[in-house]
């Protein structure tokens, strides 16, 4: 686990011929006019790599993946970076906040402390909320299947949803109440992120990959259901097999593809043009990028509204929001998530959309956080969101 | 020697390799799927500012010229080849067939050159910089195509001062879309382009980014030398990303150390030489591909003959090349093909 997972031979940095295409399509080259990636390749080439490994560059830097995406020699500048930062982890120089949360998601399941009983009591009283809110509940009624073995899918959420947005969890709890869906949550691992792959720490992030995968075998669920999320999907879906030197035995598989596979077989219960306004889509870089998930979620939301506008530019160019990689996590990064994102607000200014829905909890909260800082006119939601709204209309 | 030899692709390879076996009193029949002679160079614009630049555009009017007075040479322009049988001592028969119509005809064939040129990059690919989606933005070959038709206003529209730049390699050394080599043309031909636009409008200021400048031939360190005299400016780094603001065309580049912001009027990408689309021809042949998609010829060191005796390759068909390397090569081809004819290996 140490250098070759993170930069294999085939994609190797010497490689660089300098092109510099790189530069131009870095969110961060005008808020760090002394470095780009480009740069930091040369850097890395002639030895200056604790240098780099004490750089905010590195932090700043949200592993989207945009500079390299179309490198003519293939290098993946999120590799890269990973792999500064596991030296400036190493050097004691990460940022504490992440460094600490790796520590309890190892310790509890879940990067923020959380303990298992603790959330299981929030998950029944969010739950319960909910029925009670709920007028057109199925006769089933609502309840959370806590370590239900042989369900069909093991939903893991973001931390996200158990603390700063609760009603995002009860979102995804309607979904899977309207959708019928045989699903249950883990009481022993509870948290899609992996901070361990954002300090380039790939010890602990297998540790962390590892711990999902068995929790979907011992509950003999079918498949690994991620909540929208970018990092920890991708891990799951992109490098886990690799990583564990084995096959996961078990569907990986997100919220919003397990959507889109109901609308298919057309079991999603929505309705056409229910969303007013003009909505948009945000690919995150993850899903989308990395992933290649880029129609479904935009047949959902056809699906669900008329008027379906593109930011330019989109799909595997799309603009990084600036808050990924733990740019959003990282208390030393204060505000500047914000500043470096203006990129990202100008081109969803110009798409002129009134709702912008995104499939990623990172992008939400940084994209949410971005339309308050600059008062945008528009609504951050997440697919599922609008599924769910849709459905209740 | 009574058959001909039969000349696939009506470009300047094809062009040349007929008119100098002509030239040597052989029969030669030329296979052009267009309706024209002359293939790609037959569009693109003398390069001559107040000397001449050495782009030898000026070749393929007199080969064309050539061909149509030769009363060695049949031109069968709006055919294509259809089928070719073999025998062990080369090509036996070919048979050519009008393009859009089931009329066809059999020839007895001495010898069979492949010259179906290249195929231009699509620079569309490369959604970033805006081909076909910024008004702005040219491709090396659409500025020749404007300049042969005396249409530069189409590029300039009017505006005085105009700072163009050019991005060299796009689609070329690129393993990522599929073409890792150099096009071989692109450096002299934006350079050629730079003095050429220069010359005609004065006001035109121009940058050109580069990867690294890749230039051989005698004349091309001499072609460098002035464009740095005009005032081009030779700037490492090619921008992956055009933003359009207003009407203005940014990039982001690396310049003395710092990244900035650039704006331009006009950019024009120096587009690569990809293989011609897979003709159904070679395959019937199993004339294989090397590994850029080329036509294979024998072995690098006979990059004429094929594989297969009396089937011969000449130009950019076997890998990218200009006009000047590619009039070389064609010439080689003729004479490779006249030698074996000398030495009995064709019948």
């Amino acid at each position: 686990m140490s250098g070759e997972i993170l930069i294999s031979s085939e994609k190797s940095y010497s490689d660089c011929f300098t092109c510099g295409s790189c530069i131009s399509r870095c969110f961060l080259a005008e808020s760090y006019p002394e470095m780009n990636p480009r740069k930091l390749v040369h850097r890395l080439l002639t030895g200056r790599e604790r240098e780099l490994a004490d750089s905010e560059f590195i932090w700043a830097c949200t592993l989207c993946g945009r500079c390299t995406t179309g490198c003519p020699k293939g290098l993946e500048m999120d590799a890269i970076v990973r792999h500064l930062r596991g030296i400036a982890w190493q050097m004691g120089k990460a940022p504490e906040r992440i460094v600490e949360g790796v520590k309890k998601a190892l310790e509890f399941g879940n990067n923020t402390g959380l303990e298992s009983a603790a959330f299981v009591d929030m998950a029944e009283w969010l739950a319960e909320e909910l029925a009670d809110e709920m007028e057109d509940l199925p006769e089933e009624g609502l309840s959370v299947p806590i370590d239900k073995e042989g369900a069909d899918v093991l939903y893991i959420p973001n931390p996200r949803e158990y603390t700063s947005n609760p009603n995002m969890f009860q979102t995804y709890m309607k979904f899977f109440t309207y959708t019928n869906t045989d699903w249950t949550i883990s009481s022993r691992v509870f948290d899609i992120t992996n901070w361990a792959y954002y300090l380039g720490d790939n010890q602990d992030a297998l540790v962390l990959v590892r711990n999902l995968v068995e929790e979907a075998r011992r509950l003999k669920v079918r498949t690994l259901l991620s909540t929208e999320c970018g990092h920890g999907f991708k891990i799951l879906r992109k490098e886990a097999e690799q990583w564990l030197g084995e096959p996961l035995g078990v569907e990986v598989l997100s919220v919003v593809e397990l959507a889109h596979r109901y609308l298919e077989e057309g079991k999603l219960p929505v309705k056409p043009g229910s969303i007013e306004g003009t909505v948009t889509y945000h690919d995150p870089c993850n899903v989308g990028r990395k992933l290649g998930v880029f129609e479904q979620p935009r047949e959902l939301i056809k699906a669900i509204a008329d008027d379906f506008v593109e930011l330019w530019p989109n799909r595997e160019y799309s603009i990084c929001c600036g808050g990924g990689g733990s740019v959003g996590q990282n208390t030393r990064m204060g505000q500047k998530k914000l500043e470096h994102a203006l990129a990202k607000h100008d081109q969803i200014i110009r798409s002129g959309a009134t709702v912008i829905a995104t499939s990623c909890q990172n992008c939400l909260s940084q994209l949410g956080d971005l339309q308050s800082r600059y008062d945008m006119p528009l609504e951050v939601k997440s697919v599922i969101e609008l599924l769910v709204e849709s459905i209740e209309t | 020697m009574d058959k001909p030899i039969v000349v696939v692709g009506g470009g300047i390879a094809g062009l040349s390799v007929a008119g100098m076996l002509a030239g040597n009193g052989m029969r030669c029949i030329i296979v052009e799927r267009e309706a024209s002679l002359g293939g790609h160079v037959r569009d693109w614009a003398c390069m001559a500012t107040d000397k001449c630049l050495r782009c030898f555009c000026c070749s393929a009017e007199d080969l064309v010229g050539y061909a149509r007075s030769s009363d060695k040479i049949d031109v069968r322009t709006g055919w294509e080849l259809s089928s070719v049988s073999l025998s062990s001592g080369g090509p036996k028969q070919a048979v050519l067939k009008r393009i859009g119509s089931a009329e066809e005809k059999t020839e007895e064939a001495a010898a069979l050159v492949i010259a179906t040129g290249f195929e231009p990059y699509n620079p569309g690919e490369k959604i970033l910089l805006g081909h076909g989606r910024l008004d702005g933005v040219f491709t090396l070959a659409e500025m020749d195509s404007l300049l042969r038709r005396d249409m530069l206003s189409v590029f300039t529209r009017g505006r005085r001062g105009l700072r163009a730049a050019f991005f060299q390699c796009v689609g070329s050394r690129d393993a990522n879309s599929g073409a890792n080599y150099c096009s071989q043309y692109c450096c002299k031909a934006a350079l050629r382009m730079a003095l050429k636009l220069m010359h005609e409008s004065p006001d035109i200021s121009v940058t050109l980014f580069y990867i690294d400048i890749q230039l051989a031939g005698k004349y091309a360190g001499a072609l460098l030398k002035a464009a740095e005299d005009k005032g081009v400016r030779l700037q490492q780094g090619v921008p992956g990303e055009i933003t359009n603001s207003e009407d203005l065309l940014e990039v982001i580049v690396e310049s003395q150390g710092l990244n900035r912001k650039e704006p331009f009027d006009r950019v024009i990408l120096s587009i690569g030489e990809r293989p011609s689309p897979k003709q159904s021809v070679l395959d019937q042949l199993g004339l294989p591909a090397n590994e850029f998609g080329f036509v294979s010829s024998r072995d690098p060191l006979d990059n004429s003959r094929t594989a297969i005796p009396g089937v011969y390759v000449a130009g950019t068909c076997s890998g990218p090349k200009d006009i000047e390397t590619t009039l070389e090569h064609a010439g080689q081809t003729a004479e490779v093909i006249m030698a074996d004819l000398r030495k009995g290996a064709l019948r």
